[in-house]
């Protein structure tokens, strides 16, 4: 099998009520790159990156798409199913840029599933459960107003919720104090900064919140300030921003920098590497949220497979990521609902995407 | 003062030797340049430039830069140039990484501040420590009869230290090395650089066959990890270079005392601002520095030559004349050289004009 084609499409997705987070950034529409491969055996892989603004992570929509467009002509009449020669090749024509690549090895693992005929979850170490629990994302704002988003969401049968704080201090032990309010047993609370605190400030803000059982997620930007303020808090760490590579993860398992981590695919560079991060994990009990940065329901359909295939005491939660936009871009594969996350067990994604809205492509190669 | 424009040209620069082959089976012919200008509200301008060396050395690739100053040149239009660190923060803040594409406009505000105040980019730099920086010449993997010829011509043309360019095969490499080392002259220094080309194994085995000549391997493997893992098996010198990406691998390499010599390519770092800090922060560690970056013409040069200027030159290894690599020019005049030494000179700012017919018009404008 060989792929003779890849296209490339774009899409934007209106986030509903916009996505604010910390140091006051905040995104309206996302942009979100889709990615197409053809083969000659009439077997076509999709796969979708969509960072979420150019100053989350190191990533940007159209990065996404000036480094496809490097690499993609490298990668025409490669066999597709051959994912680790796939990826030795995209790291030997383009180093770095992880999310450059990551649409590419996820379309190869739909590629894969469908020329076996499983799902990718099979491929991925099997299903290890029936579907996996997701948490809600409270986008950073008055307090109330969270208060009423975590309301809201605990309506819809979520359980587990992450408050976006990592703004002004006072404030944020306001949001964690009003979100957390009226919690209920067996609930899960993440609070997130996402970089946005120095480390007097996450001490003033975990300190104060002591008597609140949450997860403290990325409160710093350094790794060595995370790292100091693990070792004075009580909560519970989780980092995601600073883990965005094998080495940084072997790192934070060595220093014991925490006890929870975030593999986001796009992140990583897609599901080879974030499997082999996950397994990482798994195998130290670390337990993980398995998501990725942004996206639609191909994002979903890809995060929702690694999540399935993630064993129960290793997974703290996923997300439905297309559930946030206005734009949907595909049907079929999974389905949130009552806080739990379901996948096809269609072969390959199982996912059908819009064929109406990937009709033209901004770039074609092959 | 304000920034009125940006502009953003490109020009490949081939290489004067033909192909150039480096680290693991890697061959380049052609780089390409992006140059940025900046133009004020007060008549003052500004220029940089970035080469990424390929797509696969460092994590940059050439065609990358002028997508990310489509996000980065909105952000500093209207802002005032000369505040150097506030343009930093608004470019960090516009697009998170990236560096290699933040070194031009970084540079570029640099070569605006300078002329603001009349005085050469070394002078805002800490001052002229290093009149004439000792540069060194690479020696290309090549067959020994060939690569010692090389070396002889540097040496007749005043260059008095040596890259022995390893990384492709570990046997062959340490016949290099030994000849390198038998064929140095009293005063002269000889180094190798794997750029990343060894695995862990095959760099032990090198280190351990090369051992009596006190030779310094460069960056042997790919990873800091790898290379930290080579140095505990090997009484050599080490330089560390490609895994030289910011301030908080330098902090590494001081805490593990991993590394004689570090070099500092600026769009490794992400332009000058950034790079004075690590260089300022290894030289306080009593570590010494190289001065340079991947590739590129006269612009790229001129602003690796300030920064060895301004470097102490007990702890200035080396640096090197990146625009005699090139057939084309990318900025006038090229910052000058004489026997083996690179001197950065009084004119203010940077010194240097970005050479417009090479340069053709402009892919991208921004204002």
């Amino acid at each position: 099998m060989k792929i003779t084609r890849i296209a490339v499409f774009s899409a934007a997705l209106p986030i509903s009520g916009g996505y604010s987070f910390a140091k006051g950034k905040s995104v309206a529409t996302a942009d979100t790159t889709v990615v197409r491969i053809d083969t000659d055996a009439d077997i076509t892989g999709w796969g979708e990156a969509c960072p979420l603004g150019p100053f989350y992570l190191p990533s940007y929509a159209e990065g996404v798409r000036t480094g496809l467009s490097v690499l993609a002509p490298h990668l025409i009449g490669l066999d597709p199913r051959q994912i680790g020669a796939l990826n030795r090749k995209m790291d030997r024509e383009l180093r770095g840029h992880p999310y450059v690549k990551s649409a590419i090895d996820v379309a190869a693992h739909d590629i894969l599933g469908k020329a076996g005929g499983l799902p990718v979850y099979a491929l991925l170490g099997g299903r290890q459960m029936e579907a996996a629990p997701m948490y809600w994302s409270v986008s950073q704002g008055d307090p109330d107003d969270m208060r009423r988003a975590v309301a809201r969401a605990r309506q819809q049968g979520y359980s587990q919720f992450q408050l976006k704080v990592g703004g002004d201090p006072a404030t944020d032990i306001e949001r964690i104090r009003a979100g957390m309010d009226g919690m209920r047993p067996g609930e899960t609370f993440l609070c997130d900064a996402n970089t946005g605190w120095r480390r007097d400030e996450a001490l003033k803000v975990a300190f104060a919140t002591e008597d609140l059982d949450y997860i403290l997620e990325q409160p710093c930007e350094l790794y060595a300030d995370n790292l100091s303020v693990r070792r004075r808090v009580r909560q519970t760490l989780k980092l995601d921003e600073s883990l965005q590579t094998p080495e940084s993860i072997s790192q934070a398992l060595a220093d014991d920098a925490c006890d929870v981590v975030c593999i986001k695919i796009t992140k990583m560079g897609g599901l080879t590497k974030s499997r082999f991060a996950r397994d990482l994990l798994a195998a130290h009990g670390i337990p993980m949220t398995v998501e990725d940065v942004w996206g639609a329901e191909i994002v979903t359909a890809a995060l929702g497979h690694l999540a399935i295939s993630t064993a129960p005491e290793a997974i703290l939660n996923t997300t439905d990521l297309h559930s946030y936009n206005e734009v949907h871009i595909a049907t079929g594969a999974r389905q949130a609902r009552q806080g739990q996350l379901w996948v096809s067990d269609a072969p390959g994604l199982g996912v059908e995407p819009d064929l109406a809205m990937f009709d033209k492509p901004v770039a074609a190669y092959g | 003062m304000k920034i009125t424009r940006i502009s953003a040209y490109q020009a490949k620069l081939p290489y004067v030797g033909g192909t150039y082959c480096w680290g693991r089976g890697n061959v380049i012919d052609t780089a390409l340049t992006t140059v940025v200008t900046v133009d004020t509200d007060a008549r003052i301008s500004g220029c940089g430039e970035c080469c990424p060396f390929g797509a696969n050395y460092l994590a940059a690739y050439p065609e990358g830069i002028v997508p990310a100053l489509a996000r980065l040149a909105p952000a500093l239009i209207g802002k005032d140039p000369r505040q150097l660190h506030a343009i930093e923060r608004a470019m960090d803040n516009a697009l998170k990484g990236h560096v290699y594409a933040k070194t031009a406009l970084d540079n570029a505000c640099w070569d605006i501040l300078g002329k603001a105040c009349d005085l050469p980019v070394w002078a805002l730099l800490g001052g002229r420590l290093t009149d004439g920086a000792p540069m060194y010449r690479v020696v290309p993997q090549k067959p020994l009869e060939e690569s010692a010829r090389e070396m002889a011509a540097h040496r007749k043309a005043g260059y008095r230290q040596f890259q022995i360019k390893v990384g492709n095969d570990w046997k062959a490499d340490i016949d290099s090395i030994l000849q390198a080392a038998s064929l140095l002259q009293p005063g002269e220094n000889a180094y190798a650089d794997a750029n990343m080309g060894w695995t862990v194994d095959e760099a032990v085995k090198v280190v351990r066959a090369v051992r009596d000549t006190g030779l310094m391997i460069e960056q042997p493997c790919a990873t800091y990890e790898e290379c930290l893992h080579v140095r505990s098996r090997s009484e050599l010198p080490t330089k560390l270079d490609e895994c030289v990406t910011g301030i908080d691998v330098a902090e590494r390499i001081v805490h593990d005392r991993s590394a004689e010599v570090v070099c500092l390519k600026i769009s490794n770092l992400g332009g000058l601002t950034k790079a004075r800090r690590v260089r300022d922060y290894l030289i306080e560690h009593g570590l010494s520095v190289v001065s340079e970056d991947t590739w590129g013409g006269e612009i790229t040069t001129a602003a690796v030559a300030h920064f060895a200027a301004s470097t102490p030159p007990e702890l200035l290894y080396n640096t090197t004349d990146l625009h005699n690599y090139d057939t084309v020019t990318s900025g006038t005049p090229g910052p000058r050289t004489a026997a083996g030494r690179l001197y950065a000179g009084e004119a203010p700012g940077l010194g240097v004009e970005p050479n417009l017919t090479a340069l053709g018009q402009p892919v991208a404008v921004y204002q």
